[in-house]
């Protein structure tokens, strides 16, 4: 018997033992709600910290980018001012803000760009939101300087003209060039301009935002921020209605079942805007059907996009066929089409009376997916389609996708920026990366020559047109078939207000603690 | 005549519920054990003494049936639970057939003791009493002993250790079980000589069951003869005047007295015989032996389930 | 204790050491024979990027995955028995220190799952042996079922549910003091625990039946003492060979409570890695797993020697 308490004794110290390792006497603090700290909840880490490159998403407003989008989706000037083209779209020189700190006190200038330059170029850095590479975001560049303290140009081999919208955001960040070490990983928390610090963040479950006083723009409303990583969407749900977060924030914050739930409760407010997500299909153009334009027709004029948006995701999404996304200042607004007549039609020309046996990829790890493609499936049946629905995990499915092993597939695609040349690219040029990684095989002699065409163009009617007529293209040959667009939902307290979505994230600065 | 402290048993019936059906291990035993006596039961392998025994100490398994009545002053144990843990089990000692097993694998010698004379009420800080009994039965390291694990001790150890918790609270009566099972002649002379000294300790009953003759013929004062779950004999006079034809033909096959064999086999447990259970075998048999349970006959001192022996 | 203890304790750390070291030679092959190109995943997180076969053959050269398969592994094993486990393919961050970082919470969780299963099981266990076939025991009985059959995701929610929403006493998800930890923990030892108290049960009821019980029971040895010195610690042997093993479990850290509880443990590291087609990670929690079971088993067995002394002369 003394013995076993010996054991249960022994035990006992070690569980104590790895507990003091925790900063315990400050958690009573942190998971407090007031006027002077609040705490909100996101489904992945928002500071996935120094080995990201870019440290933390752009949400939390610890960093600011030259340009950001405006409430149109054009680019909006953000740390630069104003801007000049030349050269048919090979030069750029932009106008740097020239009242603007960063939170260790130093102040900014060209200098502080170009060192963000220099560090892009050291090479490939991977990120949890976008991939850092400076030909992507800067194709062609030859040459970075300072023409003056708060000046800056930008060289290209090749014309960019529609370099700005590659800079929004992500293309263009701002760190102190003192956080970076030689080669260029950040050596501690990351320093930028915007409105909010960080000043803890413990990898995997919180980071904590304080208001940065020597802001330039309109200062935060609350002191401190804590954003608690939960990636359980019902855990999350509970969070908020325990009281434990004030608000859910970032992508997949919310899902649409929960968010009419949530409504019902007086204490809670939601809020949506549009994303810009856009979900859809891959068809494997590499094959028999769908390398018939005629089949890829005939699936997305199958498929009721209207009753889909409504039975799987409570209309907070928008049904639509065109590949770029609706929060592009580009988007053409094409009635989405259903006609079930015409698409067996179409199907039957291609399947000759036979019905085809496909294989419709989902990623296992999202719940709503498997409804969907039994919808879908149980649609595209009466087109002569039998599908089987194969579950996968997120790697494997994208090695079938390369290697062209799949009849659909069911992905998304995020719209970094506004701009849609990137987005055509993707998809419809022949080397574009999605064409290529999904073994679509798509080519339209059009559209290739609508593609290079708009790079030298700079008449702004002009583009347009030809972006309207890539759309169309896009809608009437689906080289991939989209679903819907997505809405960005939030969920917050009535505790807070201004508690807005926006395309991307919502604008911490702005909120405001109600008692 | 049943004197105040023996023990009666009545009708007892011991059943092993098995696949196979009920298999008998006792089979209708009547019998009164006489207190201040050594009485031996006797058989061969497989007769059922061990479970006679285990029945009497009241340690049959929980799936083990019992019918019948064991009388210890005027109650009967088997179907009053209460009176076991009361005062039969401590009017008991046992000496066990596998010493290894009766005793806790994995707490020391001494421990063990303590807790037998803690149940009895005796405290014992010193080790006197605990001592004093292990000197009795002829172990001389008795410190080493007291700190001992069983298993670090030989069987002949664990055996002597056992006579003296048992032993140790006075009681009045003791079984024995097969106390010379496998044991070499030197160590089987020490167990006969535990076993006088226990008879010499005190006013006590003893039952030992055995196959070991010698110690029968040596020490006891009665015998009792089983076969096949029933006692055929039992009486103070077996080896001089046996009356059963079985303990007759028993007794033949006796080294000494020709190693005459008897023919046949006994009966397997799950056979089921109408008759006495020796009939098959029995030189004497006659149609009446097969139909009839044959009633326990006294003859002189001697009691016997025998038909031979039948009155008129 | 003494020298006959010191002798069995490396008696058992000798034969462990093939046995560590034929674990690390399955972790490498793990990563080695998983399909997917750890290249293309450093190159295309995003799904926004082809690479070029020259760029992928370029991060094969760095990632050093153009060697010979026993150079990859003598250079790895080197550099494990200096304390290096290699970087991570995706993130780049070396690998041991996150280990080091993430293993502390789950090692908590894991021990108050243990105690939970191992104190729950045993006393659940107790109580159905000494009174057993009563109306405790047979509810018992047919709970364990249903507590083997629980999902443990469900049990999750509903628990939160109750416990967190509605009756606020305690914190929805995090990993910040014990308290945060007693829900998860609750949740993963659940199903161990009715386990454990049948075993528990079924091995002193078998004590109950043996000899030297019997006899005990009949000298009149107090019931107390008969339950907890005579047929407790022989039953409970193989129960603590099976807490062992449960325990050495648990460190690999469960998935579902870390996802669901929001526990920054190695259970989700590892996922993200296997997501990834991390290789490095993956070899270092399956090494870091393994060895950790082996020492666990060889503190499992000195702690049945320290019980049952019969074990140390080798019976």
């Amino acid at each position: 018997m003394k013995k076993i308490f010996l054991l249960l004794l022994l035990l006992a110290s070690v569980l104590t033992g790895c507990g003091q390792e925790q900063q315990a006497t400050t958690v009573a603090e942190h998971t407090v709600n007031n006027s002077s700290q609040v705490n909100l909840a996101a489904f992945r880490p928002l500071a996935p910290g120094p080995k990201d490159a870019y440290y933390c998403s752009k949400i939390l407003g610890v960093w600011e980018s030259l340009i950001t989008r405006g409430p149109d989706g054009r680019p909006a000037p953000g740390l630069a001012t104003s801007w000049e083209m030349h050269d048919g779209g090979r030069e750029w020189i932009f106008k740097l803000r020239q009242d603007v700190n960063f939170h260790n006190g130093t102040h900014f200038t060209a200098d502080s760009v170009l060192k963000n330059f220099d560090r892009m170029k050291i090479g490939y850095k991977s990120s949890y939101f976008y991939g850092m590479r400076l030909e992507s975001y800067y194709p062609s560049i030859i040459k970075y300087e300072a023409l003056d303290d708060y000046t800056i140009r930008l060289v290209f081999a090749k014309p960019s003209i529609n370099q700005l919208y590659k800079m929004i955001n992500f293309g263009s960040p701002v760190f102190a060039p003192e956080c970076f070490d030689a080669e260029g990983n950040f050596n501690g928390f990351a320093i930028g301009t915007g409105p909010y610090k960080i000043t803890e963040n413990v990898l995997g479950k919180y980071v904590k935002l304080e208001r940065f006083e020597g802001y330039y723009g309109k200062k935060g409303k609350i002191p401190c921020f804590i954003i608690r990583n939960i990636p359980n969407a019902d855990v999350r749900y509970a969070a908020l209605k325990a009281g434990e977060v004030m608000g859910v924030l970032d992508i997949n914050a919310i899902p649409p079942f929960l968010a009419e739930e949530i409504k019902k409760d007086d204490r809670f407010a939601i809020s949506s805007n549009k994303s810009s997500m856009i979900r859809f299909l891959h068809l494997n153009g590499s094959k028999f059907p769908f390398n018939d334009v005629r089949m890829r027709q005939a699936v997305s004029l199958a498929i009721n996009r209207d009753n889909l948006v409504q039975a799987m995701y409570l209309n907070y999404a928008v049904p639509t066929s065109n590949v770029l996304n609706y929060t592009s200042p580009y988007y053409k607004d094409i009635p989405v089409e259903y006609n079930l007549a015409k698409a067996q039609r179409l199907a039957a020309e291609v399947l000759q009376g036979k019905r085809c046996q496909i294989t419709y990829c989902i990623n296992g790890g999202e719940t709503l997916q498997k409804g969907e493609a039994e919808l879908i499936a149980y649609w595209l049946k009466d087109i002569g389609l039998d599908v089987t629905i194969k579950s996968q995990e997120y790697a494997t499915m994208m090695g079938l996708l390369r290697h062209g092993e799949y009849g659909i597939a069911r992905v998304q695609q995020g719209l970094a920026n506004g701009d849609p040349y990137g987005i055509f690219y993707t998809f419809m040029m022949p080397d574009g990366s999605r064409n290529a990684t999904s073994s679509s095989h798509y080519r339209n002699a059009e559209v290739i020559q609508l593609m290079t065409e708009v790079q030298f163009i700079e008449d702004e009617d002009k583009r347009r047109a030809i972006y309207d007529r890539l759309q169309e293209i896009s809608v009437q040959e689906q080289p991939v078939v989209p679903l819907f667009n997505d809405k960005s939902v939030v969920a917050y307290s009535r505790h807070l207000k201004n508690y807005d979505a926006l395309i991307y994230g919502i604008n911490l600065a702005e909120i405001e603690w109600v008692d | 005549m049943v004197a105040a402290n023996d023990i009666q048993i009545k009708n007892l019936y011991v059943y092993f519920p098995l696949e196979q059906g009920y298999v008998r291990a006792v089979d209708g035993i009547n019998i009164t054990f006489h207190w201040g006596e050594m009485t031996a039961i006797i058989g061969e392998s497989g007769c059922g003494k061990s479970i006679l025994g285990q029945a009497l100490l009241n340690i049959l398994q929980d799936y083990v049936e019992q019918r019948g009545e064991i009388i210890y002053q005027n109650v009967d144990v088997i179907n009053n639970s209460q009176a076991i843990a009361q005062f039969y089990g401590k009017e008991f000692g046992i000496v066990p057939q596998n010493p290894g097993e009766a005793l806790h694998p994995s707490r020391k010698i001494g421990k063990q003791f303590n807790d037998i004379l803690a149940a009895l009420g005796q405290h014992d800080a010193d080790d006197a009493i605990k001592k004093s009994w292990l000197h009795f039965f002829g172990l001389e390291a008795v410190d080493r002993v007291l700190q001992a694990y069983p298993h670090e001790l030989s069987g002949g150890m664990q055996q002597r250790v056992l006579c003296a918790m048992s032993c140790c609270g006075q009681p009045k009566w003791i079984l024995a079980d097969e106390p010379t099972k496998g044991l070499d002649e030197q160590v089987c002379s020490v167990v006969y000589e535990n076993l006088l000294k226990i008879k010499e300790q005190g006013q006590c009953g003893m039952m030992i069951i055995t196959h070991d003759l010698n110690l029968a013929r040596q020490v006891c004062d009665s015998i009792a003869v089983m076969y096949s779950g029933q006692i055929v004999e039992a009486g103070r006079q077996i080896f001089t005047q046996p009356l059963h034809p079985y303990t007759q033909a028993f007794l033949a096959s006796l080294p000494e007295n020709g190693f005459q064999t008897m023919a046949g086999s006994a009966p397997a447990p799950t056979d089921k015989l109408e008759g006495c259970k020796f009939a098959p075998r029995c030189p004497y048999c006659q149609q009446r032996c097969l139909e009839e349970i044959p009633p326990v006959y006294q003859v002189g001192q001697t009691q016997v389930r025998c038909f031979r022996y039948a009155q008129g | 204790m003494g020298g006959l203890m010191l002798k069995y304790i490396y008696q058992r750390i000798l034969t462990a050491l093939p046995v560590m070291l034929g674990i690390s030679l399955l972790s490498f092959i793990l990563g080695v024979i998983s399909p997917g190109d750890p290249a293309e995943f450093v190159l295309d997180r995003d799904g926004f990027y082809a690479p070029t076969e020259e760029q992928l053959a370029e991060v094969r050269t760095e990632l050093g995955l153009d060697r010979p398969l026993w150079l990859r592994y003598a250079s790895w094993m080197l550099g494990v028995l200096q304390g290096d486990l290699g970087s991570s393919y995706i993130s780049g961050r070396e690998i041991l220190p996150d280990i080091l970082l993430y293993l502390p919470t789950t090692i908590e969780v894991a021990v108050l799952a243990l105690l939970f299963a191992g104190v729950g099981g045993i006393c659940l266990g107790i109580i159905c042996a000494v009174y057993r076939d009563s109306f405790f025991d047979q509810l018992v009985k047919n709970l364990t079922n249903v507590m083997l059959a629980v999902p443990s995701f469900w049990l999750a929610l509903v628990l939160i549910l109750i416990f967190c929403e509605n009756l606020r006493l305690l914190p929805t998800s995090g990993a910040d003091t014990i308290v945060h930890f007693i829900l998860p923990a609750f949740v993963i030892s659940f199903a161990s625990m009715g386990t454990i108290c049948r075993f528990m049960r079924g091995a002193l009821l078998s004590e109950f039946g043996k000899q030297y019980f019997l006899i005990a029971k009949v000298r009149g040895i107090s019931r107390c003492k008969l339950v907890f010195c005579y047929a407790l610690p022989n039953a409970i042997i193989p129960v603590i060979a099976m807490l062992g093993n449960y325990f050495a479990s648990c460190l690999g850290g469960s998935i579902i409570a870390e996802n669901i509880f929001a526990i920054p443990g190695i259970g989700s590291m590892a996922m993200e890695a296997i997501s990834y087609r991390d290789y490095p990670v993956l070899q270092g929690y399956v090494l870091i797993c393994g060895w950790t079971l082996v020492l666990v088993q060889i503190a499992v067995d000195i702690m049945i020697a320290y019980l049952n002394p019969k074990v140390k002369l080798g019976e």
